[in-house]
């Protein structure tokens, strides 16, 4: 029997079946459009082909890169290596800037970290006279770095504060070999806080250093830089050297125009001492101690408080003091019920309290600020002593696996007298590498680390806080409440193993992949993959892309301790029952949080490097960041927001000639914290730098930075930082045989500028002013 | 292999540090077992390394007045083989952008396809460097080097250890050595600096 089909269509199925297969055609045509744009893209890809010679820009730079290198180094080059260890490789599949000695002194940077202002996607401000702050692709404009900072292999990111003290890890220029700044994530190898950059930051083997070599530069602020290197050869594969290194800085001004009280020293002596134990076995012994002297500010303005609203108080409940508490002129008026004690008394609202209920708060210092809050602070020294040992031995054995150990030990001591924050750090690291070819087409790489931490932490009532408070807590009175209250753990440690393996998949097509898994006190198990890959799409022409994941400790500061930074006048009258804080100081303090997660970031990254010619060569980096839980500090509180940050960097070298070298950079990125957008960031930088060889002996240098405008955050003074362009100018003698003398006018096109201050710490930004360097260096 | 297997699940099961040790343990297995996979497969990067270092090497080899005639505009260097890296290239790119010379002259790569063509080439004019490919190792014997003053022949790798050749390039611990074979230099009327001699991690002599 012939099976009967019926098939019932109605309208609605019909148009139902023409949109879908309206979807289908318009599928098709995108699919058509994005094949003709990659078809084009790719021709246009080959058109270099086309024109370059047998060999590629990308080789014949390589090829430059080897010549340059004297026969230690050229002994030293591996044959083969993992993608994320030899970071100048043309294949790697990562954005990474590289900066030599020559940039720095070039630059006229008297400090490492000044050269960083010519990276894309870096943002470098000058706090005071002798703080920095550093932050990369939008992530955290405020004081904490969220990238992980290496010097010879040692981390030196603060895991107080969650900075980095920069001048105390600077070494004098001539040990400096490279610094290379690896934008995105590398957690996969070089672990937690690896987060949005690394820096790593290697200085010359001792037998580079023989003979002596002296720097001094003098800016016309008074700044001055000395620095002393001496190495010596005790027999043959023995060598070592002695460095001695000493900025003195000049006092700035603040933006009103007072003095800064930034003054002071950093001091820095060092040794390293190399020996070759056998053909393929060598020893490293290192150390360095580094001491300075400052003071620091902490602004007292709008820290003793008297409600404009008497019945909002008594006692008063924590959930009534809205977090920015301190921002009065902010504020409108209604909304907010404190002002500062110094505006009560200044008003002669009812019940303020006299003198006598606060005698060792200083007097005010006679300048009223815009808000109309007259200025109080407080200068308290702020030492920092520092001291490390290093030994490393490594070698290669006979299967071309090549291993080092690295044993670091450490001790930090620091003082924040301004908030009465005292600590020292006893740190020990144990690493070990390893890295060889497997196979004809896979090179391994793996690690092992241990890592010991002790805390000494004190804690002071500076002198104008010991006058008697209410403590919450306790509900009692009481003359010694200190700032800041650190109650977490002494002692941390941190297990840590990675393995990556960079895989050929064929001439072209190179994809390198890993994973870092860490057990530790502080983030408990963590797993950090990775994976890289870069295509050359041409001979010209390389393709890469990247996902990450990485994560962030939140600092110490950040999860243990306990802020006390105002004291709230009680103006109601005492009663033992009804208001026994009448008439009374109460303090206010805000907890720390130690469920603060992680932060863990997805990054997802795209770059297209391109060497039309050998003297040309751009690229194009793309990101986009995808944070849970990242922290935002800024005291009071520190909360955790998800955060994502998108951008790019379009970078370039080029050559016109044999005596001109041009080297810019154009960086975009936007960041939104749950989903509003950021402007503690400037989205759009900018750099050209210019070296001319106009003889033999002369070299002229041109610098030139864009940083757009950003609005510095905080609780009560918020500032807006305007767009500032910075020409410098250069002119660099090689006078006779290894001297160099170098005469710099910087931050030529204006008078003065702010930058960037430890929000709600310090009262104003200093002034960065137009100066004048001179710089000489000699080696004999 | 199930055995293997079972083990392994025993030490990943042994706790958090247990499984990183575990773990370690196997990968330092990986690492310190012979690497008998790794074939002939050759890296552009050792390429580019034998081009930098026969370059700089070349700046430490004396000839004598008589082994180059007045009348030469240019020396000639001969990669004689199947060139599958491009190392002629490679090598002419330096030597022009490092502008090296020698007697005051400059140099010129050229890439002839074997030995028997290369043999046609010796004694005519200032044909006076040779680099020496694998792919010739087969038709090559001591015996074949040609008598001819100043004559500098370098073999491309270990394949041409003892093999009579001035100098030859060896991978060591995933590093590129040169081996110099100083009689023969000698018999060759060639003169090798003592600087470059006393470069042990780079160089090493070659009996």
């Amino acid at each position: 029997m012939p099976l009967k089909l019926s098939i019932k269509v109605d309208r609605s199925v019909i148009l139902v079946m023409c949109i879908k297969n309206l979807t289908i055609i318009s599928q098709r045509i995108k699919r058509a459009i994005i094949g003709f744009w990659v078809i084009l893209f790719f021709s246009f890809l080959s058109s270099f082909q086309a024109l370059a010679d047998e060999l590629s820009s990308f080789e014949k730079r390589e090829l430059s890169r080897l010549l340059e290198m004297d026969w230690n180094e050229l002994a030293n080059q591996p044959v083969s290596g993992v993608l994320g260890y030899d970071q100048e490789h043309w294949r790697n599949p990562a954005s990474i800037a590289v900066i030599r000695p020559d940039d720095v002194f070039d630059g006229g940077h008297l400090q490492l970290v000044d050269s960083f202002r010519g990276v894309g996607g870096m943002y470098v401000t000058r706090g005071n006279a002798y703080d920095d702050f550093v932050t990369m692709r939008n992530f955290s404009g405020s004081a904490t770095e969220k990238f992980l900072v290496l010097v010879d292999g040692r981390e030196v990111l603060q895991p107080m504060g969650g900075t980095i003290t920069w001048g105390t890890e600077e070494v004098p220029l001539a040990l400096l070999d490279r610094a290379e700044i690896i934008r995105g994530p590398g957690a996969s190898i070089w672990g937690t806080n690896a987060v949005s950059g690394v820096i790593n930051v290697t200085t010359k083997p001792a037998e580079s250093t023989q003979g002596n070599s002296i720097r001094l530069a003098l800016e016309s602020s008074g700044t001055f830089l000395g620095e002393f290197v001496h190495g010596g050869k005790i027999r043959d594969g023995e060598y070592y050297r002695i460095w001695v290194r000493d900025q003195e800085y000049a006092e700035s001004d603040l933006l009103s125009g007072m003095p800064a009280r930034d003054d002071g020293y950093g001091r820095k002596v060092g040794f390293r001492y190399d020996k070759e134990l056998g053909m393929h076995l060598d020893l490293t012994v290192a150390g360095s101690y580094s001491t300075r002297r400052f003071e620091h500010v902490l602004d007292l303005s709008s820290r003793l408080l008297y409600p404009t609203d008497p019945n909002s108080t008594s006692p008063l409940p924590n959930s009534l003091i809205p977090p920015g508490f301190m921002g009065l002129p902010s504020v409108s008026a209604g909304e907010f019920p404190f002002i500062p004690i110094s505006v009560a008394t200044g008003l002669g609202l009812p019940a303020v309290p006299g003198i006598g209920d606060y005698p060792t708060w200083p007097n005010a210092s006679g300048i009223v600020q815009p808000s109309g809050v007259p200025l109080i602070v407080n200068y308290e020294d702020l030492p920092q002593d520092a001291g490390h040992l290093r030994t490393r031995l490594s070698g290669v054995t006979g299967n071309d696996f090549e291993w080092s150990i690295d044993a670091f030990a450490e001790k930090y001591e620091t003082n924040l007298g301004h908030v009465g924050h005292k600590w020292e750090r006893d740190e020990y690291n144990l690493e070990f590498r390893g890295n060889r070819p497997l196979g004809e087409r896979n090179h391994l790489a793996f690690g092992l680390g241990y890592r010991y931490m002790e805390f000494d932490v004190t804690e002071t009532t500076t002198a104008p806080w010991r006058f008697p408070t209410i403590n919450l807590q306790t509900g009692l009175p009481s003359s010694d409440i200190p700032i800041l209250q650190y109650n977490g753990p002494n002692t941390f440690k941190r297990f840590s193993a990675f393995v990556q393996n960079t895989l050929e998949i064929n001439e072209d097509l190179f994809i390198s992949f890993g994973n870092k898994v860490e057990e530790g006190d502080l983030s408990g198990t963590t797993i950090q993959p990775g994976i890289r890959a870069s295509y050359a799409a041409t001979k010209n022409n390389l393709l890469w892309a990247a996902y990450s994941r990485a994560h962030r400790q939140a600092s110490l500061v950040e999860r243990y301790t306990e802020v006390s930074y105002a004291r709230i006048w009680n103006p109601n009258p005492f009663h033992p029952l009804l208001n026994p804080t009448g008439q009374q100081w109460i303090n206010q303090s805000f907890e720390a949080d130690p469920t603060l997660d992680d932060e863990v970031m997805d990054a997802y990254e795209i770059g297209w490097r391109s060497s039309p010619s050998e003297k040309f060569l751009w690229e194009l980096s793309l990101f986009y960041y995808d944070t849970k839980d990242a922290v935002f500090s800024g005291p009071p509180t520190y909360e955790a927001h998800d955060y994502t940050s998108v951008g790019g960097e379009l970078t370039f070298n080029y050559i016109p000639n044999s005596f001109w070298k041009l080297q810019g950079s154009y960086s975009y990125s936007k960041g939104e914290k749950e989903g509003v957008r950021q402007t503690d960031f400037p989205e759009s930088m900018a750099s050209l730098a210019s070296v001319i060889h106009a003889k033999d002996d002369l070299k002229l240098v041109q610098n030139l930075y864009f940083t757009g405008d950003r609005i510095l955050p905080s609780s009560y003074n918020e500032l807006s930082i305007g767009d500032y362009l910075r020409l410098d100018l250069g002119m660099i003698w090689q006078v006779g045989e290894g001297w160099r003398i170098g005469l710099f006018g910087q931050d030529l096109l204006d008078p003065d500028h702010p930058e960037n201050m430890y929000t709600d710490l310090d009262v104003e930004p200093t002034r960065v002013k137009r100066r004048f360097l001179l710089t000489i260096s000699t080696e004999f | 292999m199930a055995n293997s297997v079972h083990t392994l699940w025993n030490l990943l099961s042994a706790g958090k540090v247990g499984k990183l040790t575990s773990l370690c343990s196997i990968i330092l297995i990986v690492f310190l077992g012979q690497n008998n996979l790794r074939g002939e497969h050759d890296s552009t990067q050792i390429t580019n390394l034998k081009a930098t270092f026969i370059v700089h090497t070349l700046k430490y080899v004396r000839w004598h007045d008589e082994d180059f005639p007045s009348s030469q505009s240019h020396m000639e260097m001969l990669v004689v083989g199947k060139d599958e890296h491009n190392i002629a290239s490679r090598l002419s790119y330096i030597i022009n952008s490092s502008e090296l010379r020698l007697k005051n002259l400059p140099i010129k790569v050229r890439n002839v396809n074997s030995w028997k063509e290369a043999r046609e080439l010796f004694g005519k004019g200032s044909k006076k460097i040779a680099l020496l490919l694998d792919s010739e190792l087969k038709s090559w014997e001591k015996e074949k080097y040609p008598d001819i003053s100043g004559l500098l022949i370098v073999g491309e790798s270990q394949k041409f250890l003892r093999k009579g050749l001035v100098m030859t390039f060896r991978k060591e611990n995933n590093r590129l050595k040169l081996g110099v074979n100083l009689r023969k230099a000698k018999a060759m009327n060639l003169e090798i600096s003592s600087k470059l001699l006393s470069l042990n991690r780079v160089i090493f002599q070659e009996n």
